[in-house]
């Protein structure tokens, strides 16, 4: 650029950008946006590109906002990425599996959403976010325990599963390792009576620090219309109490506290109306939950 | 011209009290004023938002020594353009979780901004966001270089982003090999 003749207009003290000068981290900005065949074949525009598209740190594959994939190129783009670090996956149809052989064994942030995924396989993962859309619910958590034996951070989000009746006490898988867990449940009415066998999960996290449980409705949280409350023995008889027999038995449990405020209400509760019986919820939780946590561990109410 | 009437602003600007003042003047590399709404930095640029924060804005003027006067305006052009647009959804993360948002597509508005620049604006643009931490304007410019990069021979590739091929025939039919799913459609 000739800039001599005007220079309070067009002056640029230094010379333009080029493509391949860019930082690396901006090319992978770029380069993670083409769809997954065209972000291989990067490796053909220079030496310098070669091996670029299997280092990228962090992938997203992106079904609307970036571009359609398949289940079989993301297992390839999966199977060359070993640096990956950071993984997300949104409104890609994976129907059903998706299956990583190679160990990924930097990646620390896996988040599924909206891909009609029910079955899940990868290694060394410490951070997840995952969500399953309408899966038999006993079934997708062994698929988890099985899929993320080393999952430390665990968001577990299910659209409208099917909660079966029957406990999972003789699970001899654990996550053991899982330290911080979100459960996200949203639940059709019809599954309310079954809503406490949900805890057989639970049992399945002995060194738990923080849990957190969002249901979809109120009627779920009191979980007072469980017809089987009779099987429950010792866990007592107010049936909400189950919700918290997960933390009778949890070791590296310091604290909890419960929030009965809608937390996330927009996405939980989207119906409007009078809203959860809040103050129940709290007299119940608090009732509970000082009989059972083991002295030391606080309890937080709000 | 847009950039005098940037520099008379600053100049207006200055004699207001700082404690009123609600826009940074910023100085590109080759000395140039911009005038830029603080509230529209602090929440665009990590980077301006810790300088902000950290009282080490000038008010004659922030020297941004990385950034020449064409990137610099366009940057603060972005910035008041999105002052002025209603806070879109896409920017707010509504979801819980542990990880940070994922990327959304770019609005209308800032199709056109970034459509209008040529290759070389483009290209100092993105680095002009990355530097000073600006991650959606940073997403944007990056979505603008993919969608000229998508449907594209390696060849068309080379050209229009001047890319040297060096590799030998023998070396490129190797990666062919090697990467075949990538080569053929289903």
């Amino acid at each position: 650029m000739d800039n001599t003749g005007d220079e309070s207009i067009h002056g640029t003290s230094k010379p333009n950008v080029q493509f391949q000068d860019l930082p690396l981290d901006v090319l992978y900005t770029i380069l993670w946006k083409l769809p997954p065949k065209e972000f291989a074949r990067t490796s053909v525009l220079s030496t310098k590109w070669r091996r670029m598209w299997s280092m990228c740190p962090r992938l997203t594959f992106d079904g609307v906002a970036v571009c359609k994939c398949n289940r079989k190129d993301l297992e390839h783009i999966l199977s060359h990425c070993s640096s990956l670090v950071w993984l997300h996956i949104d409104k890609c149809n994976l129907y059903d599996c998706l299956t990583v052989d190679t160990p990924l064994s930097n990646l620390l942030y896996l988040h599924i959403e909206l891909c009609e995924l029910t079955r899940i396989k990868f290694h060394a993962l410490h951070s997840a976010n995952i969500q399953f859309h309408r899966p038999v619910f006993q079934r997708s958590v062994m698929s988890l325990l099985n899929g993320l034996p080393m999952v430390q951070n665990l968001t577990f989000h299910i659209w409208w599963p099917s909660l079966e009746k029957q406990w999972l006490l003789d699970n001899p898988l654990k996550f053991s390792h899982l330290r911080n867990l979100q459960l996200l449940l949203m639940l059709r009415p019809q599954e309310n009576d079954k809503v406490l066998y949900l805890v057989s999960f639970l049992r399945a996290t002995p060194f738990i620090e923080n849990l957190e449980v969002h249901f979809s409705g109120y009627a779920l949280w009191l979980a007072d219309v469980g017809p089987r409350r009779q099987d429950l023995g010792q866990w007592g008889k107010r049936t909400s109490r189950i919700n918290f027999a997960c933390v009778e038995n949890a070791p590296a449990l310091e604290g909890i506290s419960v929030n009965t405020k809608q937390l996330a209400s927009k996405e939980f509760w989207p119906y409007g109306g009078a809203g959860p019986p809040f103050e129940d919820a709290k007299r119940i939780a608090v009732t509970n939950l000082s009989a059972t946590l083991r002295e030391g561990v606080k309890l937080c109410v709000t | 011209m847009e950039v005098d009437k940037g520099k008379g602003e600053a100049e207006e600007t200055r004699k207001v009290a700082e404690a009123d003042r609600d826009t940074v003047t910023l100085k590109s590399s080759d000395g140039k004023l911009f005038e830029v709404s603080k509230e529209a930095a602090a929440r665009l640029s990590t980077v301006l938002a810790g300088m902000i924060a950290g009282g080490s804005i000038d008010d004659n003027g922030t020297d941004l020594k990385q950034i020449g006067s064409e990137a610099l305006e366009n940057v603060v052009d972005y910035c008041n353009k999105h002052a002025n647009s209603i806070p879109s959804a896409a920017l707010i993360s509504s979801s819980i979780s542990f990880n940070t948002a994922p990327f959304k597509e770019p609005e209308e508005w800032e199709r056109k901004f970034v459509d209008r620049l040529s290759h070389d604006a483009l290209f100092d643009l993105v680095e002009a966001a990355n530097f000073l931490g600006m991650e959606r304007l940073l997403d944007v410019t990056c979505h603008k270089i993919s969608e000229m990069m998508k449907g594209k021979s390696p060849d068309q590739i080379r050209e229009v982003f001047n890319i040297k091929n060096d590799y030998t025939k023998e070396e490129l039919e190797e990666i062919r090999q090697e990467l075949a799913w990538a080569f053929y459609d289903d």
